[in-house]
């Protein structure tokens, strides 16, 4: 009832107007995004995060969050179009979206993706509330060793599970942890790697990190090779039938559960939950065969997994300050600006911003789902963008998001010099979004150990000795083993922070 | 990638080296906790550990299961410069020419080298964008926009 309470309290604050009309926004945004190649949620949520700071703190994150869940939906247009998913969550979905269309169903694969999405958003939604509640009610037991062990945590499945190579994730999340460590260190005022620079001083913003390492790498990429496909037939009966509904009833649900507890883990993404649904529809199916070759259930599984892996992933967010995946990780950093921390203490000081939030993604699931399905064609317009304008339209966006924080052409400066350090990254196997959850998370680790050391008088053992703490870091280690294990194996995984996260 | 691994693991193991040197050179103990300088020697270190254990992988692997790395070449390097100088160059525009003009520039010099063809249509759409990201940042969401010595925005 408590639940439900809070709930209520929740709609009546995002259903202002004002708050529908950012929901809008971010939904709407996040679709084009979601279309349109070169540009994905997470650039998206940087750029638009210093466009915010005039909102409130409920509006701007009620914004950002629709970006989030809006681009999961758009990806899957051009995956179903053009067989190129406009994000990675959305490469299942190509898989059979792309071949429905060549039969001439693109429509239905469109509107069944809008369908899913809807119906396994809004489920996993209520898994959110289920689990989120007790979680951050536990962490509230959480002291500062406990919040160092679950960041070890969080960080080692994270590296344990990108790219290729192991090291070379491990590299790049302490590349991202030393950008963090630069400026005034808040306790001694000692300046660290500033080499007496004013504008070092005050530290990297992680916009201009997040521009650089994902944006410009990406535009640079697209110019290497030839242009970019464009779409151009027309789109009829978008409504599935019921025959189709019928098929993939089931595979809504089931993927909203995959989805979501998918989601939950550091380190997975849209991307793997929609695999695992896709594979589970496979392997439950009379006929697997047809997968592959224009299964609706197979769209269903895959567009309903990484709508729900959204919620999922809120979990560890509002619970425990902990992003799973690297939208998350630039949304916490929207937080920070507005003056909001993430984590169990969250649900007790402004509790009528998180059911807000949470309100505001049922409604966001009922907006995509209005929006979408009319403005297919609108979407399909954007695919026939020519590349050579849009590639100098999303630089420009770039200049943009890294000058908007604080209005400095130094922070331009670091966008474009992130932007040539996460493409040598792409080129050479590293990973860039470790860098990202690192330079996010690094600060809190640094606070909890140093307040940890406080406490325990600088003895190490505080962090073995109390148990919660000692279980983190045991799985720490554990994920660590099983992934050389499985590493050894040729059983390389693959999830939210791949080469091609954007 | 072998030798692309090593070169740049020689180059990592220059700057992470400098950044441990840095660090050491700040306090290591604030009172009863760790000092500015504590966890980025630390990380510092455990870079180098990381650039180590690359450096020895790739100087293992044989040359048969090496993978080369697609640097670009050709029309697609060019377009790159072109792009990243072009960049630079708009950055500095803005604090001139402010930002409409410069945007306008900047675009219609990057879809001309990524191969629009027709100057009129190419002119209308740099000129159209960089109006409407005028309208939409600084009218409509009121945010500072580069401004330069010209009363042009």
């Amino acid at each position: 009832m408590d639940v439900l309470h809070h709930l209520a309290t929740g709609f009546s604050i995002a259903l202002t107007p004002v708050n529908i009309w950012y929901c809008f926004i971010g939904a709407f945004i996040g679709t084009l995004v979601g279309v349109l190649p070169g540009i994905g949620a997470t650039v998206s949520i940087a750029i638009l995060t210093p466009f915010t700071v005039g909102l409130g703190p409920t509006t701007a994150i009620i914004m950002l969050a629709g970006i989030y869940y809006g681009a999961m939906y758009g990806g899957s247009t051009t995956a179903i179009l053009i067989n190129i998913p406009g994000e990675a969550a959305s490469v299942a979905t190509s898989l059979d979206g792309y071949q429905m269309a060549r039969q001439g169903r693109a429509g239905p694969a469109l509107g069944m993706s809008a369908i899913a999405s809807f119906a396994a958003g809004t489920l996993s939604l209520i898994l959110l509330m289920t689990l989120a509640v007790p979680l951050a009610s536990y962490a509230l037991r959480f002291g500062p060793p406990e919040y160092f062990s679950l960041m070890v945590l969080g960080l080692t499945i994270v590296v344990s599970l990108v790219g290729r190579s192991m090291a070379k994730g491990l590299l790049a999340g302490i590349f991202g942890m030393l950008l963090a460590t630069i400026g005034m260190e808040p306790l001694t005022g000692q300046g660290r790697f500033t080499f007496g620079n004013v504008d070092l001083m005050a530290g990297i913003d992680f916009v201009a990190v997040v521009v650089g390492l994902f944006a410009i790498p990406e535009v640079l990429e697209n110019m290497e090779g030839p242009s970019l496909e464009v779409y151009r037939a027309k789109i009829r009966n978008l409504f599935p039938t019921g025959e189709d509904l019928r098929q993939s009833g089931w595979a809504m649900v089931r993927s909203a559960f995959v989805g979501f507890f998918i989601g939950v883990l550091p380190g997975s993404s849209g991307a793997v939950a929609a695999f695992m649904a896709y594979n589970v529809e496979k392997n439950l199916s009379a006929t697997p065969e047809r997968f592959g070759s224009g299964a609706i259930e197979g769209v269903a599984a895959s567009e309903g997994a990484n709508n729900a892996a959204v919620s999922g992933a809120m979990v560890p967010l509002l619970s425990l300050g902990i992003p799973v995946s690297a939208p998350m990780a630039v949304l916490i950093g929207a937080f920070m600006i507005h003056g909001l921390r993430p984590g169990p203490m969250l649900f007790e000081k402004s509790p009528d911003f998180v059911w807000a939030l949470i309100a505001s993604m049922y409604i966001g699931n009922v907006i995509l789902l209005v929006l979408n399905l009319p403005l297919v064609g609108l979407w399909t317009q954007l695919l026939r963008v020519p590349y050579p304008y849009l590639a100098p339209g999303i630089l420009v966006l770039c200049l943009l998001g890294a000058y908007g924080i604080r209005n400095s052409f130094f922070d331009v400066g670091v966008a474009f010099a992130m932007g040539l350090i996460g493409y040598a990254m792409r080129k050479l196997d590293y990973p860039t979004a470790p860098v990202v959850l690192a330079l996010i998370l690094s600060p809190m680790l640094e606070d909890a150990l140093r307040q940890s050391l406080t406490i325990s008088k600088g003895r190490l053992e505080i962090f073995v000795t109390r148990p919660i703490s000692l279980a983190l870091l045991a799985l720490a280690v554990v994920s660590v083993i099983l992934s050389l294990v499985s590493r050894r194996r040729g059983v390389r995984p693959s999830g939210a922070f791949g080469e091609k996260e954007k | 990638m072998k030798r692309a691994d090593i070169i740049s693991g020689a180059i990592l193991t220059g700057l992470f080296g400098f950044l441990a040197y840095q660090s050491s050179r700040l306090d290591m103990v604030y009172r009863n906790s760790p000092g500015a300088g504590f966890f980025p020697l630390c990380l510092s270190l455990l870079a180098l550990l990381a650039v180590a254990v690359i450096l020895a992988g790739s100087l293992r692997r044989p040359a048969a299961a090496d993978r080369p790395v697609r640097w670009p070449r050709g029309v697609g390097l060019r377009r790159i410069a072109g792009a990243l100088g072009g960049f630079l160059v708009y950055a500095w525009l803005t604090t001139l020419l402010g930002f409409i003009l410069s945007t306008a520039a900047y675009m219609l010099f990057t879809a001309r080298m990524l191969g629009a063809r027709r100057w009129p249509a190419a002119t209308a759409v740099s000129v159209l964008t960089a109006l409407g990201l005028f309208l939409l940042f600084r009218v409509w969401l009121k945010m500072e926009l580069p401004t330069g010595r010209l009363p042009i925005p």
